[in-house]
């Protein structure tokens, strides 16, 4: 073995691909394209048919049965026009526009990522609490973004619990944290850490939030309530 | 009589940012309202509410959750912490295409001082298309220098989803103090 | 700023000082309009006349509410009968323009003579 160079390729992040509503033809054009595309593509894409995903890629001739949190592909027919004003991918579907949006995507996630932010990841046994509200950037003006943030801004809580509270996939809890921790607005408490760490990236911003601890001054109803109290405005978002 | 459990959540800010409006699209009852004629010019609307608009979303088994609005003239800054005795929570609404939105901000910030360190709270910001300054942000900056952090939200209170949004993120807050 | 005209403004004014001055036991008088303004004001008792204009502006409107839940037509008076006084609030329409007048009496002051005067008032601003 010596004097040979060994050749390691970079561990490519995995991003997964959920599909809906697309037709034969284009679950076997995306999966070609994709081993086609390997190379020119920087993480490894992988097309799921439940589960979490990162990225929605749906046929616009149905509602699609949930909605992405991070981002949405939309195909339809050629000449189908804007759709939730997004140009969709038109059919047949093309190798070239395939790549280009996912690689599009991928330098949004790049900005994102929980591998860039945060040098070997979370914590696991860490707990988050938001000292501001995060600016709209980063909310992007999405709704999971946005209850995410509304849970962290109380008191303490772990990744485990902020996915089970607020019925949003680890993962997208995952992202969002990690994006947190590079703004300098997210403690972070670790259980070996005796006061909360601050995150790396100090920013100007202002002192930790001086909300009272969990018990309010006001006493409030169990949590079986807020469920109800959801279901009884049609807010959707209840365990 | 079977007695009903009632929680409150209370809508206010300054005139014309929504809070009737908010009201409205989640009342499950069309609201009572305390409108009367508006003699100020100022505010460029026929009408202006000067008690307190009412509404209410029966939860079924005897629950229901009442919705409370605020009368925005500073004038009737007394009905504001009367109405905001023992809410569920507190929606401020903004509108942004007034003179000084970060001023009408502090005025309620000021008014609802004592109660803000425990009140489960949310911000909405009406009206950004038409003018987008100040940006949600600076709201945000404002909480933050005064210590406080709430949901800061881009709303069209006419859409249901943004009102449920808002009132989504006061209950969160509750549930996560229990 | 309310945008009365000037003469209601004045006919306000001397209902307000002939209100106060034939009302025996009254403390104060004042005259809103029915979104909250004070436009006039007199007595010895010592209020803040914006800040009651405001507030009996508020009663005012929660009582047309209750009246027009349980379908009563519209208020005429509300009283708020005190330990140590009461406030006797009169709903009016004076030319086309709802006002809301409010004394402030002794607890001795007979409420219906108190009401006779209100009237007296409202027809005299009509009037006028």
């Amino acid at each position: 073995m010596s004097g040979l160079a060994a050749t390691v390729s970079p561990v490519k992040r995995e991003l997964r691909l959920l599909v809906q509503n697309l037709t034969g033809n284009d679950l076997a054009k995306v999966g070609a394209f994709l081993r086609i595309g390997r190379e020119r593509l920087q993480c490894d894409w992988h097309v799921v048919f439940d589960g979490e995903f990162h990225v929605l890629m749906r046929g616009t001739e149905a509602p699609g049965t949930t909605d992405s949190p991070l981002a949405t592909l939309c195909v339809a027919d050629a000449g189908t026009g804007r759709h939730d004003a997004v140009e969709p991918l038109s059919r047949p579907l093309q190798y070239e526009a395939l790549i280009e949006a996912l690689s599009a995507l991928e330098d949004r996630f790049a900005g994102m990522s929980a591998a860039h932010a945060v040098p070997g990841g979370l914590p696991p046994d860490a707990r988050f609490r938001l000292r501001r509200w995060p600016p709209a950037e980063l909310l992007q003006g999405n709704r999971e973004r946005q209850r995410l943030a509304s849970f962290l801004l109380t008191r303490l809580v772990g990744l485990d619990e902020l996915a089970r509270l607020s019925n949003v996939g680890k993962l997208q809890c995952e992202e969002l944290l990690a994006v947190l921790t590079t703004t300098g607005i997210l403690d972070v408490t670790t259980a070996a850490a005796a006061v909360p760490v601050a995150s790396a990236a100090s920013t100007a911003l202002a002192q930790p939030a001086t909300r009272s601890s969990p018990r309010a001054v006001h006493s409030h109803p169990d949590t079986g309530l807020f469920d109800t109290i959801r279901r009884g405005l049609g807010l959707t978002w209840q365990r | 009589m079977a007695t009903m459990t009632q929680h409150k959540i209370v809508f206010t800010g300054p005139p014309g940012a929504g809070k009737t409006t908010a009201i409205a699209m989640l009342s499950d009852i069309p609201p009572a309202l305390t409108d009367v004629r508006n003699t100020d010019a100022s505010l460029g609307k026929e009408h202006t509410t000067v008690g307190l608009d009412f509404g209410q979303v029966d939860l079924g088994n005897g629950q229901c959750v009442r919705l409370f609005g605020t009368p925005g003239q500073l004038r009737f800054d007394f009905m504001w912490r009367i109405v905001a005795t023992d809410a569920l929570g507190l929606v401020i609404l903004i509108d942004n295409t007034r003179p000084d939105p970060l001023d009408d901000f502090s005025t309620y910030l000021d008014a609802y001082m004592d109660l803000l360190p425990t009140i489960n709270c949310a911000v909405g910001v009406g009206r950004t298309g038409e003018c987008p300054l100040p940006t949600v942000d600076q709201f945000g900056g404002l909480l933050a220098a005064r210590g406080l952090a709430f949901p800061v939200l881009p709303v069209d209170v006419r859409r249901r989803e943004d009102v449920l949004m808002l009132v989504d993120t006061v209950l969160i807050q509750a549930e996560m103090r229990t | 700023m309310s945008t009365l005209n000037t003469t209601l403004s004045e006919h306000a004014r001397q209902a307000a000082q002939t209100l106060f001055a034939e009302v025996d036991g009254a403390r104060a008088v004042v005259i809103a309009t029915a979104d909250g303004f004070d436009i006039a004001h007199t007595g010895h008792h010592a209020i803040d006349p914006a800040r009651l204009a405001a507030m009996v502006s508020s009663i005012s409107a929660l009582g047309t509410a209750a009246s027009r839940e349980t379908g009563i037509g519209t208020p005429r008076y509300l009283v708020i009968e005190s330990s140590e006084g009461r406030l006797v609030v009169r709903c009016m329409q004076v030319q086309d323009q709802a006002l809301i007048v409010v004394v402030l009496t002794d607890k001795s002051v007979t409420l219906g003579l108190v009401w006779s005067h209100l009237s007296k008032a409202e027809r005299l601003m009509n009037a006028a």
